[in-house]
Formats: C-alpha cells, structure tokens, sequence
C-alpha cells in the first residue's frame, strides 16, 4: 500500500547542494559583523607562564583580545562531560585554558576583529610565555609510573574504568578451553573530515537580550541545554541554536566545542555579530578524534571451532579532556558488543579510559563497535587459521541461531532479531564464495598474495531506552520529538528533534509521512535544527534518525490520522469505526460508500474553521509525539572482501566487494545504499591508509591532508551491495540504523583480507593502517 | 586561510620586474601561485610583496 516507503525516491535536498544554494553556517553573514581567530597551543604540553595581549590588541582593526582568564571573569563555566560512568574523575575544561596548555590546537586566547585578516595578524602578536613540559601520548603508556600527569587531579592519568560481562564463566571458559588465540592489537587514531569544517556565528540582541548562535552542530537542541546549565549560562527561552545545512558530522559534529561559548560570549560582551570558521589545520588539532584503542585480548575454543570465551582488556585513548560523550564509546558502545554474532557465554570485556596530550577522543563514525567488531573478527579468524577451519564455517558454527531472538548476551545487550545463516548464505552465493576459494587456492599456486575476508558484524544502533541510556551513565534521554502540522490549506510541515548533516531526512521522512496521511511528498516540509522552530530533541548520532525520529514523526502522523477520521466521521454522520481512511488517496469515507468521501484538505480546513466539529473537540490539526525506544536495533551484515598484495611493493588492491546488510525495513533503498558505500570507503580508510600520528612531545605530525591519507575513489571496485531484511519488531517502522554498518564492517573485512592473503607467509597480524611499507616489512621478516 | 598582508604588483615588461624585485628583497615571484599561495595561506611563508610576471608580454 506504500506509495513512498520502499522506493528510490531521488534526493529531495540535492538541486540545492549540486547547485551551490546550501546554507552553511559559514555563508551566514550579518551587518556588522566581526570575525574571531583563536590562539592555540604550539605544544602538546605546557605550562603558561605568562600572556602578553598589548600589541595584539594595539593592532589597527582588531577590536579585542580576550584570555582564559577574562572568560572566567566573565562567567563562563566549564565543559561539562555528559556521560559519567561511576568514579569518574571529570578533568576541569574551560573554554580557553588558564594554567596548562594539553594538547597542540588547546585555545589560550581569542581575538575578535573587523576581518578575519586582522584577527589573524594580531594571532601572531599575542605573547605566550610557555614552560614546556613532558608530554604522554600513548593510551596505556600513560598510566605507567612517572608518566607526566595531564590533569594534577587525576591520578594515574585514569579517568575512569568500566568492564562487563561475566568474569567467572570467562575464567572457567580459559581454564577449560582446548585451544586458545590471543591477540594484542592497536585500533589507530582517526581524524574525522568532514567536508565542511566547523563553524559559528552568533548575534546578540542587546534590546530583547536574545542570543543567537548558528553552529554546525548534530544536535542543537542537547547544545542549547549544554550552553544555558552549564557554559554561557543565558537562559534556554533567550536563547536559539541553529544548525542550518551541515555538511557531514560523522559524529565530530555531537560534541559541545568551546568555540561555541566563545563567540557567542564574545558577541555580547562587544554587541556585535560574531563570526569564526575553522581552518582545515584547525579542524585536525580541535574537532574530537576518533578510535585509539591499546588492547589485549584472547579467545577460547573447544577443538571443533566452539568458541567458549573472550576477554578483552583496553586502554582507550580520551585525550586531553573528557569531550562530551567520550566515556560512552569505549564502554556501552564497545564492550557491550563482544558477543558479536555469536552464543557465547563466557565474555568478560575491561577497560581503563585515560588521559594523554592528544585532542580529545570521542564517537566517530561507528563509536565504539567498529572496534568491538575488529577484535572479534579478528579473532575468530585467527582462531579459524589455528584449528584449520573456514573462516565462513568457524562463523556458521557459532551463529546465535534464528530461534534463540530475542537473545540476551552475556553483555548487557538483548538483541531483537536476526537471522544471521540467511544472512551470510545470501552474500556467499552472491559473491560465489567457494569459487572465491578455489580462484584463491590456484592464485597461490602461483605465487601470488590473494586473500579473501569474511566477516559478520552487528551493530547497536538508534539507542536506546532513556531509563537505560540513564542507568548507563547518560545525563541525556534518548527519545526522539516529532510534530506533524497539518496547515488549513492541507500543506504538511513536520518538525523532528533529529538533525541532517548527509543523511537525507528531508527525502525519507517526507516518503514516511506522506504514506502515512495519504498526501503527496510534495506537500511535506521536513524542518529541523533550529531550536527556535522545533521542539527539544536529542539530533542525530548513533544511526538513530529514522529508528527514533522516524518513528515519532509517524506516531504524530497516525494522530493526525485519528482526529481527521473523527472529524469525517462527524460530518459524514457516521460512527468513527466505521470510517476508512484510505492511505493511498488520503481520502475518509463511510465503508461501503467511497464515492461520499471527504479529502485530507477538506478536514484539515474543517479543522481550522472549526465551523462543525465532534462536541467538545479543540480546533486545528496539529498532533506531537514523544518516542522512546523500547530497545537499541540491530543492524548484521556479511560483507565479502577480495584483495590481492603486491609480492614486491606491499600494496594492496579492493578486487571485490560484497555488503550483505539487514537494516530493517528500508524506506529509501537509493539513500541506503549510498550509507553502505560511503560507510565502507570510510571503514576501509582505516584499514589501509588513515591514522592520526603523534610524536613523543604530543605534536601532531598529521596535520592537513598532505600528511593524513583519505580513502579515493580509484582504490574501490564497484561495491556490491544487496540487503536481508528483518524488521526491527519494536519500532513502528520496522527500521534499523543504516549509516555506520559499513564503516562497523568495512575495516575488520580488509584486515581480514588482508591477512588472509598473507597467511602463506606466516604473517599473522598487522597493525592498521595496512600500508604498503608495513605489509612490505612483515613480509621480508617472516 | 588568511595570509599576511602584503603588497602586489602585476609588472609589463621584465625590465620592470627586475626594477621591482631588487627594490623589494623579500619579494616572492607570483606565477602560476599553486606552491606559493598556499604556503602564504598556511603562514608558512609572509612576503612583503608579490610580483606576478603573470602579464609580462612577449
């Protein structure tokens, strides 16, 4: 009966984008305005002994220069962390930093001037008397004795730990087991790019003393709470976050940044319109990273490929503070997912997040289960290797069987369905797996590297319940608001709490809504991320758009829906129940005579007339839902990877690409096949060529983009992609999270590949990046 | 990406471009400006003036 959900409806917001009419915060341009460049740290540690503003400030064109210490004067408070998991030791973060500079790109002072030229001469002015001091960079060095402390009051430079799963059944699985693997692997530092980079302009009203602030936020509702409780302290109801077009976040965008405070702090205290764009360099040493996991893990198995045990432990890497979410991600993102695909009742999952010289360390896309993931795809497959198993049959054998979901893991998680021996039959016979084998097993005969991945993942997208999320040490709910109003002439506009930075909101939910009232897409605005227009809501991360705010749009709708029946039921003179609403015409009629119908148009003018209503019944038509999610969803795949390496130079070539994927129920296939690609090529971006580098004194030797590699077009075959759906059985939609499977799989399915490849050689585990020089090496030591 | 200040001159003959790169010592030679305008941008580089022989004829 849909006529939208299920089709490869064209983008509704690409004429804008592919004709340059985006509205960026950057494009946003008002009277007056002044422009802010930030000091920052040269170092990766320091003491500050001393700063000099008088010739910054001498500067023709510069209107002032402020530090540290007069934000605070002037009210500023600290970045508060909204996770805390139990003990945490949240370090203190001011906006700009007073007493120690912690990482390079730390902000020590701001200049506000009529250009961004001036701002940025008078930069070069500003005297900073440095002490410079040791720095720490590594996520598990820095808890070792005599390491430089960060923060004085943080002992150890640990500011939390957290484990889970059950300790006992692990041990005995260990003490019982007939073989056992064990691996120590480092899941790399990643720096995110998004295209744009960050932004904020804010505008002070000193008449109705009302602020402003457009930034390029995921979520501007949560940062209006941040800025108003915690950091600008203007109340919530004079203050308006915008977050116009975003241009990608992959989760660097969650985060409440200081440039935030600054300028709108800076805006009033000079009364004008303030304006600050980030510098691509300034993106690399300030936009939180990703990853930077130091971990040691082992698996046990029984002979014939049982697997009985994992344990992991991991250091994760926060860096210098803790960023928003950051204690989210190496815990109830990442440990909680060690079950994998698999019935296994012995996991026992620790971790310690620590602090180092580096840029803070938050959710980027996938947060926390693409490194779950690799650790037990890894795994596996090494163990698949030492008992003389295919990978794919090691996998079969310890599949969560259909019949068990829902199914409770040893880790918290209950997953809701799945069917995961459909799922990895489908990409096999796809990518014709055993002749994958044989091609393979006559390309050796030859000489030649060829290596084949195999690898199943789950994910916990769209989370999750609020009293969970809370119980977990979340000081946010998870719900998702959504309003659907219906305007006299009929036209729909539809407010989400949820954000688009890439993810197409205005096309899906328009299809989602449009089916639901019988209407036409075309009559369908989707409005978001502006705190001014819609109500509180919690953004977009974590794959949860559609799966939360998807399905409290058409809650809202299937209201809308019920108080037209009751209208035309009214006016038709008849019962209500025995109205029907037609989805496909989105005309009400009596059951049995169609042809005395009443439009969607009609009612809603009826509504707002309000000349003949049902008895006690408010105008207008106009329904809000509130939708928390009774459980995360879980999004599995089975991507199939073909690789061939170089014997002489290391490299690495994609020669085939399978992404089998279950993500519910898709309302848009052309969109969600664009997030597997997408996912996939960032996913594989860490596997072959990304890292975010450090040296020893905390600087930052990958900087720009001549020395940080991003995954190109030319290294990917066409990617191959196809979808086993099962619905997610608690959302009204069916939906799962599509926007990180591919990343969550992409990675661990090159490794694997890559591995595989190598396995002639006795290689049997490079650290990623997999880059020509390190493959090379491994190769001529073995 | 905002470079320093700096003066420009757009000369017509060599001749004059000679005159103008003796008589400013830090001055960069603009031509094609790939390697040079970003370095400028970056602040890696700050010359005081920039000679494009971009329109020098002949």
């Amino acid at each position: 009966m849909a006529k939208y959900v299920g089709a490869s409806i064209k983008r509704v917001e690409d004429p804008r984008f592919i004709q340059g009419k985006g509205n960026y915060v950057a494009n946003i341009n008002l009277p007056n305005m002044a422009h802010v460049a930030i000091k920052r740290s040269p170092y990766g540690h320091a003491r500050i002994k001393k700063i000099n503003t008088k010739k910054a400030t001498a500067l023709p064109g510069v209107i002032a220069v402020f530090t540290g210490q007069d934000l605070i004067d002037g009210g500023v408070g600290k970045l508060p962390c909204g996770w805390n998991v139990p003990d945490i030791k949240v370090p203190t973060r001011w906006p700009l930093t007073v007493d120690k500079v912690r990482h390079v790109g730390d902000g020590v002072a701001v200049v506000v001037a009529e250009t961004p030229y001036s701002a940025y001469d008078a930069l070069d002015l500003i005297e900073v008397d440095y002490e410079p001091l040791p720095a720490v960079i590594d996520a598990r060095k820095t808890t070792e004795k005599g390491a430089p402390l960060v923060h004085d009051d943080v002992p150890d430079n640990v500011s939390y730990t957290w484990a889970i799963g059950d300790k006992e059944a692990m041990e005995k699985a260990f003490a019982e087991a007939e073989h056992v693997v064990t691996l120590d692997l480092v899941n790399q530092r990643l720096i995110p790019n998004a295209m744009e980079p960050r932004a904020a302009v804010a505008q002070w009203s000193a008449a109705t003393e009302e602020m402003t602030l457009w930034t390029t936020s995921q979520n501007p509702q949560p940062i209006r709470l941040l800025l108003s409780a915690f950091t600008l302290g203007i109340p919530e109801n004079k203050l308006r976050v915008i977050s116009p077009d975003v241009g990608g976040g992959f989760g660097s965008k969650i985060f409440h940044y200081p440039e935030e405070i600054i300028v709108p702090w800076v805006s009033r205290k000079i009364n004008r319109p303030v304006k600050w764009v980030a510098t691509r360099t300034e993106s690399y040493m300030t936009d939180s990273h990703g990853r930077d996991h130091v971990t040691k893990s082992r698996m046990a198995l029984k002979k014939d490929g049982t697997i009985t045990g994992i344990h992991v432990q991991t250091w994760a890497n926060q860096g210098a503070y803790l960023s928003t979410f950051a204690p989210l991600i190496p815990t109830a993102l990442y440990l909680t997912l060690l079950s994998g695909l698999y019935k296994v009742k012995g996991i026992w999952g620790e971790m310690w997040g620590t602090l180092t010289n580096t840029v803070p360390v938050d959710a980027y896309r996938g947060a926390g289960r693409p490194e779950a993931t690799y650790v037990v795809e890894r795994l596996v497959d090494l163990a698949a290797r030492d008992l003389g198993m295919d990978p794919a049959d090691i996998r079969h054998k310890n599949f969560i069987p259909k019949e068990e979901f829902p199914y409770q893991t040893p880790v918290a998680f209950m997953y809701d369905s799945g069917d995961y021996d459909a799922l990895f039959h489908k990409a096999m016979t796809m990518a014709d797996y055993s002749a994958l084998r044989r091609k393979q097993a006559e390309a050796r005969k030859q000489g030649r590297l060829v290596g084949i991945g195999i690898v199943g993942s789950i994910e916990s997208s769209g989370p999750a319940p609020s009293k969970v999320a809370g119980a977990l040490g979340s000081a946010v709910g998870f719900w998702e608001s959504g309003v659907i109003r219906v305007h006299p002439s009929g036209k729909v506009t539809a407010l989400t709490g949820s954000h688009a930075h890439g993810q197409s909101h205005e096309t899906t939910f328009a299809q989602v809504i449009a089916d639901e009232l019988g209407i036409s897409m075309d009559d369908v605005e989707i409005v978001h991320g502006d705190t001014g227009r819609v109500p509180f809501g919690m953004g977009t991360y974590g794959s949860r758009s559609a799966a939360v705010g998807g399905s409290a749009l058409v809650n809202a709708a299937k209201r809308v829906r019920q108080k037209a029946m009751k209208i035309a039921a009214h006016q038709l003179e008849a019962a209500e129940e025995d109205m029907v609403y037609d989805q496909e015409s989105g005309k009400i009629y009596v059951h049995g005579s169609p042809g005395k119908a009443k439009s969607f148009g009609e009612v809603a003018l009826a509504a707002y007339t309000a000349h003949n209503l049902p008895e006690g019944m408010e105008p207008g038509l106009e329904e809000s839902a509130w939708y928390d999610p009774a459980n995360f969803t879980f999004p599995n795949t089975c991507h199939i990877v073909q690789v061939e390496v170089d014997r002489d130079t290391g490299e690495v070539t994609i020669q085939r690409y399978v992404a089998v994927d279950d993500m519910g129920k898709v309302i848009n296939p052309m969109i969600v096949e664009g997030q597997v690609v997408g996912g996939v090529a960032q996913g594989v971006g860490q596997a072959l060529w990304e890292h975010g580098i450090y040296d020893e004194n905390g600087q930052l030797l990958t900087g720009t983009l001549m020395e940080y590699a991003m995954p190109r077009a030319e290294a990917f075959p066409m990617i191959e992609t196809a979808r086993n759906e099962t619905p997610s059985p608690h959302n009204p939609l069916g939906v799962k999270g599509a926007g990180e499977m591919g990343t969550i799989t992409g990675t661990v399915a090159v490794a694997n590949a890559v591995m595989d490849a190598l396995a002639p050689l006795g290689v049997r585990h490079i650290d990623m990046p997999l880059t020509p020089e390190k493959i090379w090496r491994a190769m001529h030591k073995s | 990406m905002y470079p320093a200040s700096f003066d420009y001159y757009r000369p017509k003959t060599v001749a004059e471009a000679v005159k103008l790169l003796s008589q400013n010592k830090d001055a960069k030679v603009l031509a094609g400006g790939h390697s040079l305008l970003p370095q400028m941008k970056l602040r890696v580089t700050a010359p005081s003036a920039l000679v494009d022989i971009g329109r020098i004829k002949g």
